[in-house]
């Protein structure tokens, strides 16, 4: 089992943490194959592209393979996999944030009917997700899917609370503009997409 | 409220099980990163052992060379030293204890100056006039009262000290007692420089240590044939001539002066020695290989890239880290002592792998492999309509550049012996001859760009060399050597006007045989 593939489902969280910190690639490549998958989302979500989230991902492995040694266990594995992923898809979005700076919104339209997101299916809500301006994408990201609070929010991104509430609500209108308008995105779904 | 936390809520449970597969690639990068980084933690315990072995090295030598080139480099000190502490050892009649013992003379030394009047006299029998005052002559003076001293003089001593430098003498040693004032000027003067002129019997003779005053009173207990008539030299102040004494046919040849001879004949031969090593490898060639990897650090892509498309492909592009890898022939000579100079001529490939998320294709049916050269030609205004930018799931680019490098570099040799260490600097000028784009795309073409117009390449590029050589000599003739090193392009090895900017840092570890002409 050391020398051979690893099959990945076969192994316990325990084992699977303690040949990682031994540094064992199989170990390491059955962890990545039993989180890549949910992984890539949470970092479509923080991207504008698959290419992106990619590089995120990779860089985001990478740093959990080193980091490892200092996993705790005091919560879950993929818990702690998955605030890897947001930190570093953080890390790269902080970047063009600085070329982007987030502002307060100021008009914000909400639509007056009931939307609901039951029947999507999830990849057309990241596709919304994706087209959201930058500053959106993240608060948005950050307050309605990880749940953190919009003043912890600010205190990532260094922004004002008023900025994250702002932008927040920014997402939420254009989300809810979208899912009207597409409703009959199954249709439409699998077309290539343009550049 | 309601509305909103179930719309929130409602999205966090779309993506609780959302999965997308990733591409192969992500793990390969993983892998690659995770090897990267073993490889740096490697590369410093490395350099830590490294620095251990130059270290030991450099102490080894720095024990060897003060071992080695201490006698030879301070031949009087060390030297007249141990002609004392041979006649101290061989002084048993004599002590150390007896401070006014055998000294020069009130003019030579104030401080011994309570002795100058103590008769001299002879343990030995047969010389009963000998040069020195000992503690014990006062005993003996009256056995021999013929031989005593009124005063003795620093002749006494200096010939006391110079006894066993000359041929043998008769016993009548004494009656050369003189108060020759050149000579008596001579050992005090000598007496003055203490030991740093104690290259010559006389000098030892003279040394005003307490050593060198138990050396006259050895004089007392030499024999008879090892006695010589001290006036008959010339006594000399100052650092002496290391000429290789001729071994006198006599067997009972002066020993200090044979070692002399030995020691300069030594020295004589060190030098031969030297001036050899110097003179060789003068001239040499070598044959070579080298690999290693690179990586843009400090790429950039300007806005003067019509399409985002051409941007990020760029961005891929630039940023990729490579491999590399050379190989070709080289000269080298000996400017000086420790500096060489040496030059070549390398073929050079630098090959990295990028991903694309489109392709190019025209109406002929021809699809080749995105790359920012061939979408800014389709953005050109002078752009073949038929040829289209289509979009298509990531896949790999392999890009592989070749140069023709001419280094110059200088070389200073830190450790110039068998086993050598050199530093060397320079400047090459990279010769572009062209880069092919090989797709790992199904259907898509490989494609090769020449130097020219048409190529987003420099024709012509300079780049920084800096490395170290450690080599081996294996035989009269051949050396072998490791030389890591890296390049770094002091412009842009893309043209000023495509808009992107890359000067990828190569590091690689060569490996040459060298053949050393003479």
């Amino acid at each position: 089992m050391q020398n051979g593939r690893i099959i990945g489902f076969m192994l316990s969280e325990e084992e699977l943490i303690d040949g990682c910190r031994k540094g064992d690639r199989s170990f390491q490549k059955a962890l990545y194959d039993r989180y890549c998958r949910k992984m890539l989302v949470v970092c479509l979500r923080y991207s504008k592209s698959t290419a992106e989230a990619e590089d995120i991902l990779q860089e985001a492995f990478v740093k959990v393979f080193h980091g490892i040694k200092n996993f705790r266990q005091e919560s879950k594995l993929e818990t702690w996999i998955t605030r890897i992923m947001v930190n570093t898809a953080l890390n790269v979005q902080r970047k063009k944030l600085y070329l982007y700076p987030m502002v307060d919104v100021e008009e914000i339209n909400l639509p007056a009917g009931e939307v609901s997101i039951s029947n999507i299916h999830f990849e057309q809500l990241l596709e919304m997700i994706q087209a959201l301006p930058h500053g959106c994408q993240i608060v948005f990201n950050l307050f309605a899917i990880e749940g953190f609070s919009h003043k912890e929010i600010a205190e990532q991104l260094g922004i004002s609370e008023g900025t994250s509430k702002s932008q927040f609500a920014r997402a939420k209108s254009l989300l809810q503009q979208r899912l009207l308008k597409e409703s009959t995105y199954y249709e439409r779904y699998g077309e290539a997409k343009k550049i | 409220m309601e509305r909103r936390k179930k719309f929130e809520e409602s999205f966090r449970d779309a993506f609780d099980d959302a999965e997308v597969s990733p591409s192969e690639n992500v793990w390969i990068n993983v892998e690659l990163d995770l090897e990267k980084a073993d490889g740096g933690k490697m590369k410093r315990r490395l350099l830590f052992y490294k620095l251990l072995a130059a270290a030991s090295v450099a102490f080894a030598l720095a024990v060897t060379g003060i071992a080695f080139y201490g006698p030879i480099g301070g031949q009087n000190g060390p030297l007249a030293e141990r002609k004392e502490h041979d006649n101290t050892a061989n002084s048993a009649g004599t002590n150390a204890d007896a401070p006014g013992t055998l000294t020069p003379g009130p003019a030579a030394n104030s401080s011994t100056a309570g002795s100058a009047s103590e008769t001299a006299s002879l343990p030995y029998p047969d010389h009963p006039a000998s040069a020195s005052s000992s503690s014990r002559a006062d005993t003996e003076s009256a056995a021999h009262p013929q031989v005593t001293a009124a005063a003795p003089s620093p002749s006494d001593i200096a010939s006391a000290g110079t006894l066993r430098s000359e041929a043998p003498t008769s016993n009548q040693y004494l009656a050369q007692h003189t108060h020759d004032k050149n000579t008596t000027r001579s050992i005090t003067d000598n007496s003055n420089n203490k030991k740093t002129d104690g290259i010559t019997a006389d000098g030892i003779a003279a040394g005003q240590d307490q050593n060198s005053e138990t050396a006259y009173g050895d004089a007392l207990l030499l024999k008879d044939s090892d006695l010589q008539p001290v006036f008959a030299r010339n006594i000399t102040i100052g650092k002496p001539e290391l000429t290789p004494a001729v071994a006198e046919p006599h067997s009972n040849a002066d020993p200090f002066k044979l070692m002399m001879a030995r020691l300069a004949d030594e020295e004589k031969a060190m030098q031969k020695d030297e001036k050899e090593n110097d003179r060789q490898e003068s001239l040499w060639t070598s044959v070579g290989m080298a690999a290693g990897g690179f990586n843009t650090v400090n790429g950039n892509v300007s806005s003067a890239l019509t399409t985002l498309s051409s941007n990020s492909l760029a961005n891929e592009q630039i940023k990729a880290s490579g491999v590399t890898y050379s190989f070709g022939l080289s000269m080298g000579t000996k400017l000086s002592k420790r500096w060489v100079l040496q030059g070549g001529v390398n073929y050079l490939n630098q090959s990295s792998d990028y991903t694309a998320t489109g392709f190019v294709g025209d109406s002929r049916q021809s699809f080749f492999a995105a790359s920012v050269n061939n979408i800014e030609q389709l953005n050109a205004a002078d752009a073949k309509q038929d040829a289209k930018y289509v979009p298509s799931t990531p896949y790999s680019v392999n890009n592989s550049l070749a140069f023709v490098s001419v280094p110059l570099q200088a070389g200073y040799l830190v450790l110039n012996n068998k086993f050598s260490i050199q530093l060397n600097a320079g400047l090459s000028t990279d010769l572009f001859l062209q880069n092919t784009v090989t797709p790992q795309g199904e259907g898509l073409k490989k494609e090769t760009q020449k130097s020219g117009d048409d190529s987003p390449y420099r024709t012509v590029n300079f780049s920084g060399l800096a490395g170290t050589e450690f080599s081996y000599k294996v035989g009269q003739h051949y050396r072998i050597a490791i030389n890591p090193g890296i390049r770094y392009p002091l412009n842009s090895i893309y043209k000023s006007d495509i808009g992107i900017e890359a000067t990828p840092l190569t590091f690689d570890v060569g490996l040459n045989f060298r053949y050393i002409f003479h």
